[in-house]
């Protein structure tokens, strides 16, 4: 069953392999065909992986944590290939000559090792991997050669590089207390960590778990080395901002979870959480003010980002059953309502080109199926009901109550309520003000309707499952997997 | 031998900190790799092939990305000098204050050799330092380059050295991330005919 855990990623790696050497046509062909194929694998083994005890070694684990993650790395890298061919149609070869080969090699490339980040079974790897995400996928944002996406791309690049030197630093410490005869690659198994983790002296778990979160919050985005998230998310073609914001960005969280997971109790477990909890108060605090400006649409749903990741942090600080039920579902249903608004903005920008570089104005009278899109999303990620984010929201804020931690309770409420009010009137402005310029047609309309349908019953499901999360067999594996 | 090396690698990277040069600065970011390669090289007799295998590749490295950053500047000459905001004592000054302060807040952590774990977060602080303080794109490579390289020194004072995977995979990294960095700074200097990072400011909030 070990060996199941490398059908996805490898599936994509034949993907990157075979899709840029086969004639245009073609491509787009092997392009719905691997994105269907390796997103239905990612799913099942996410299925199997989730209904399984944990099991794997140094390369692959399969455990419920993982598999959350895994399946929504496969969807979400697959909805991204399957909209692709949309937006390569209408999009003007910048950074490269040969646009869409590059453009396949460099989504597949990053979708595998997204793939595999969930599913390794050691720190220093799932290190080596989130790097290999970087230098693909920064090529991708500054896949349409403007200055802008050059700007983000470097940024983006240079950035979270120095993020991810910080976080090796502190796996190098790491490695030197826990393995102090040099015990190979195996002494940075997550499980190998965990038993070696009451020996390794408080403060140098305690260094290397800040260094290690610390510089892993470089990639993840959290506020306050968060510069690269909003740059790097409004420039990138939109299919790769969707696997930015809903793929990217909470397995790198992940890796950090396991860290803490790993390492937390010889570093003081309250200390570790309290770590998240200082993550995600700042990523509230410093994103829910930038809701409420004008912008651009993609970039507001940049910040959105910086504000869910925040929520996630949150969770995984308060560390309570209903939490962690919360996280679990917030991971999931912000990854379908955002990439929704990512994948909207293709027809949006075709009817009002103004719109990607300012706020869009009367979205609805332009087009119903490109406003319908943009309504389901915002006001999905926005929380209102019966968004599964409600709940989610909900889950994690009563976690915070289970940890007596009022005061950050108080602080969060505060903050979703201001964040809700201004997603809804930036929403309100965008779908029903008046037009800027008259409709002509966007490209993939029907492909927006079906995705917008698709969304909205994944998004219905996951609602319900909220009220059958709390106490389920996923959230004691959970649970097995914190304590 | 680790410990000279180290020290010599801190002075390279200081030297970044103040020329004016590009190829200068990528000149002594090369030597300052080279002497960490033959630091890992000196360790290698008593530990496994694959350390040694690592530290060559160490060595292959400082000379592979020195030349494709050299050939970098020689694509794209500059039509006059990229001046840093801060001035050169000013910035070696602001270095050594950073440095001080993160080595007194770290302490000595275990299995590293102190002296090398201080030179190692000199050179984390000397490469944020460049990255920072100086506008050209090279130069802020060559700041990412001299923070890999801190990492590089910590990893192999390690006892045993880190696992030869971590170490490859690491190189493969960095080498992939620099050659990326390099075309996205061709595309730059074709674009605004200078690699001089302070005009991409079109993305404010």
């Amino acid at each position: 069953m070990i060996e199941l855990g490398a059908a996805p990623p490898l599936l994509a790696l034949a993907g990157a392999a075979l899709i840029p050497i086969s004639k245009p046509g073609l491509a787009h062909r092997l392009n719905r065909f691997f994105a269907v194929a390796v997103a239905a694998t990612a799913l099942a083994t996410a299925v199997i992986g989730a209904n399984s005890a944990q099991s794997g070694n140094t390369w692959i684990l399969l455990d419920p944590l993982g598999s959350v993650f895994l399946g929504v790395n496969g969807l979400i890298g697959g909805m991204s290939a399957f909209v692709s061919p949309v937006y390569l149609a209408h999009s003007q070869r910048g950074l490269f000559a040969s646009g869409a080969r590059w453009y396949y090699l460099g989504l597949y490339l990053f979708w595998a090792a997204l793939l595999a980040v969930p599913l390794v079974g050691n720190l220093g790897l799932a290190w080596l991997l989130i790097e290999m995400t970087t230098g693909a996928s920064a090529l991708l944002v500054a896949y349409s050669g403007q200055r802008r996406a050059l700007e983000a791309g470097w940024k983006y690049l240079l950035l979270t590089t120095l993020g991810l030197t910080v976080a090796l630093l502190g796996i190098i410490f790491l490695y030197a207390a826990s393995a102090p005869h040099g015990s190979g690659l195996a002494a940075l198994d997550w499980s190998s960590l965990r038993r070696a983790a009451p020996q390794i002296p408080h403060p140098a778990a305690m260094i290397s778990l800040v260094l290690i979160i610390g510089g892993l919050a470089a990639k993840i985005g959290w506020a306050p080395v968060h510069h690269w998230l909003p740059d790097a998310h409004s420039e990138a073609p939109a299919p790769i901002s969707a696997m930015l914001s809903g793929a990217l960005l909470p397995s790198v969280m992940l890796i950090a979870w396991r860290v803490q997971l790993a390492v937390g109790s010889s570093a003081g477990s309250g200390a570790s959480r309290d770590l998240f909890i200082a993550f995600g108060l700042i990523s509230l605090g410093v994103s829910v003010p930038f809701l409420w400006r004008p912008m651009a649409i993609k970039r507001l749903l940049a910040y959105s980002s910086l504000e869910h990741v925040g929520i996630m942090a949150l969770g995984i600080g308060f560390d309570q059953p209903l939490a962690l039920a919360g996280v679990i579902l917030h991971v999931w249903g912000h990854a379908l309502a955002k990439s929704l608004g990512f994948y909207a903005t293709m027809p949006i920008f075709r009817l009002q080109p103004t719109a990607s570089r300012r706020p869009a104005v009367g979205i609805a009278r332009l087009s119903a199926d490109a406003g319908g899109a943009l309504a389901l999303s915002i006001l999905g990620l926005s929380g209102l009901p019966p968004s599964p984010l409600f709940f989610s929201e909900l889950l994690i804020l009563m976690g915070g109550l289970a940890a007596h931690q009022n005061v950050v309770v108080v602080f969060m409420s505060l903050m979703l309520a201001l964040g809700f009010i201004g997603l809804a009137s930036q929403l309100i402005e965008g779908l029903l003000g008046r037009p800027r310029q008259l409709g002509r047609g966007g490209p993939g309309r029907s492909r927006i309707r079906e995705l917008s349908i698709a969304t909205g019953a994944g998004l219905l499901i996951l609602s319900a499952l909220a009220y059958y999360l709390p106490g389920s067999r996923l959230l004691e594996a959970f649970q097995r997997a914190a304590t | 031998m680790i410990q000279m090396m180290a020290w010599l690698s801190v002075g390279f990277g200081f030297g970044v900190v103040v020329v004016r040069r590009r190829s200068v600065a990528i000149l002594l970011v090369g030597c300052q790799s080279a002497a960490i390669g033959m630091a890992a090289v000196s360790l290698s007799p008593g530990r496994s092939q694959e350390f040694f295998t690592a530290a060559a590749v160490l060595i292959v490295k400082a000379a592979v990305l020195s030349v494709l950053l050299g050939a970098a500047v020689l694509r794209t000459r500059e039509q006059t000098r990229i001046r840093s905001g801060v001035n050169p004592l000013m910035r070696m000054a602001l270095t050594l204050v950073a440095i001080l302060a993160v080595n007194l807040l770290l302490p000595s952590m275990p299995g590293i050799n102190p002296d090398v774990q201080r030179a190692s977060i000199a050179l984390l602080c000397i490469g944020g330092a460049v990255f920072i303080f100086r506008r050209a794109t090279i130069l802020q490579l060559v700041g990412v380059l001299i923070a890999e390289n801190g990492l590089a020194l910590a990893a192999i004072s390690v006892a045993g050295g880190i696992p030869a995977v971590i170490e490859l995979g690491a190189l493969f990294d960095v080498t992939l991330v620099i050659s990326v960095a390099i075309a996205f700074h061709d595309r730059i200097y074709l674009l605004l005919g200078s690699g001089d990072s302070s005009l991409l400011t079109e993305l404010r909030d």
